[in-house]
């Protein structure tokens, strides 16, 4: 197939990156200048001004400010709510063992022990509960190294 | 035998992991640098760039635990400094690339001759000036990569892993911006600001 005159040959380009290429590693490595090719000079002065940095900069105590922004955003301290928590829960369960006691008497010969036998026994209710221990494990794995 | 080295960023982000004072200002100071460039370069606006790093920096925070030490922290923060100011230029709907018709216009190489003298043609502080106009009108992407490769003296699997580019396409941007600027600087383009 002939090569379209329009578009440079597979071999110009080629030669074209590998002087891009020489002149980045020449400017980066500090080598004097080959004056006899001025691709490479252009090459040269363009890799100098692309390894120049800005001249706006970020504020010198940026660093600082975010530290500070981080520390400012960490999670609220939820421990007091975290224990009311634990209160409540704690004292509905008992109020539910005082229930049973008081009134168990009444109601709990009603309960049929055959149904709660036949529950267990169901394959999909203990994959049911493994599903949610798992997750709940892995939440508490997943957040076990975040910062405090 | 397995003797490793003690790795700098793993101790580093098992430091800020573990909230040790000032852990997390020396990650910021090592690498805001990095991230300044990527987005200054990317989004040319010192303003929305500031805010944009602080964007980064304040994701770095909350995802840290996430960091999984395949890609060095660099790569990692470089990815997440060029995602944001990426989201950022598609929200102002800048495009990202060379419109897709100039990939089919014939290469600038083919007007470009090998004894064009610079220094006759040009004063240094008019070739500096020429320069940096025909960098800030290259597409974001390719003035992202010419900025990690050049600047930041990243090596192109390292650019890959911050774009999400292949090594061919990091390549090709690297290819074409610096034909095009050469072409500018050469008096063969003009420069569209």
């Amino acid at each position: 197939m002939n090569h379209d005159p329009r578009f440079p040959s597979p071999d110009d380009e080629a030669r074209e990156w590998h002087a891009q290429e020489r002149a980045f590693a020449e400017e980066r490595a500090g080598l004097a200048s080959a004056q006899s090719d001025p691709r490479l000079r252009s090459y040269r002065l363009m890799a100098h001004v692309l390894a120049q940095s800005p001249p706006e900069q970020l504020p010198p105590d940026f660093a600082r400010q975010m530290a500070r922004r981080v520390q400012r955003a960490k999670p609220i301290d939820t421990r007091l709510e975290r224990r009311l928590l634990a209160l409540l829960v704690t004292t509905m369960a008992v109020a539910g063992l005082a229930a049973i006691v008081v009134y168990g008497a009444r109601w709990l010969p009603a309960l049929d022990l055959h149904l709660v036998g036949a529950v267990l026994a169901t394959p999909w209710a203990w994959a049911l509960a493994a599903c949610l221990g798992l997750s709940r494990l892995s939440r508490h794995w997943l957040h076990h190294d975040q910062p405090a | 035998m397995d003797e490793r080295l003690p790795n700098p960023d793993s101790e580093l982000v098992d430091a800020v992991l573990r909230g040790a004072p000032g852990a997390f200002e020396r990650l910021v100071r090592d690498y805001q640098g990095l991230c300044w460039h990527i987005v200054y370069r990317m989004v040319r606006h010192p303003e929305d760039a500031r805010e944009l790093c602080q964007e980064t920096f304040l994701r770095v925070h909350q995802c840290l635990h996430q960091y999984r030490h395949e890609s060095a922290l660099k790569s990692w923060i470089g990815q997440v400094a060029y995602s944001i100011a990426l989201r950022h230029l598609q929200r102002k709907r800048i495009p990202l690339y060379e419109p897709a018709g100039d990939e089919d216009m014939p290469s600038p190489l083919e007007n470009l001759g090998d004894d064009f003298d610079l220094e006759q043609a040009f004063g240094d502080a008019q070739v500096a000036r020429r320069l940096h106009d025909a960098i800030d009108a290259l597409p974001p992407v390719q003035r992202a990569v010419l900025t990690l490769y050049h600047l930041e003296e990243a090596s192109i699997p390292e650019i890959a892993t911050i774009t999400g580019m292949a090594s061919g396409t990091i390549k090709s941007h690297l290819f074409r911006a610096r034909l095009r600027l050469r072409a500018v600087l050469e008096g063969r383009l003009g420069v569209a600001v």
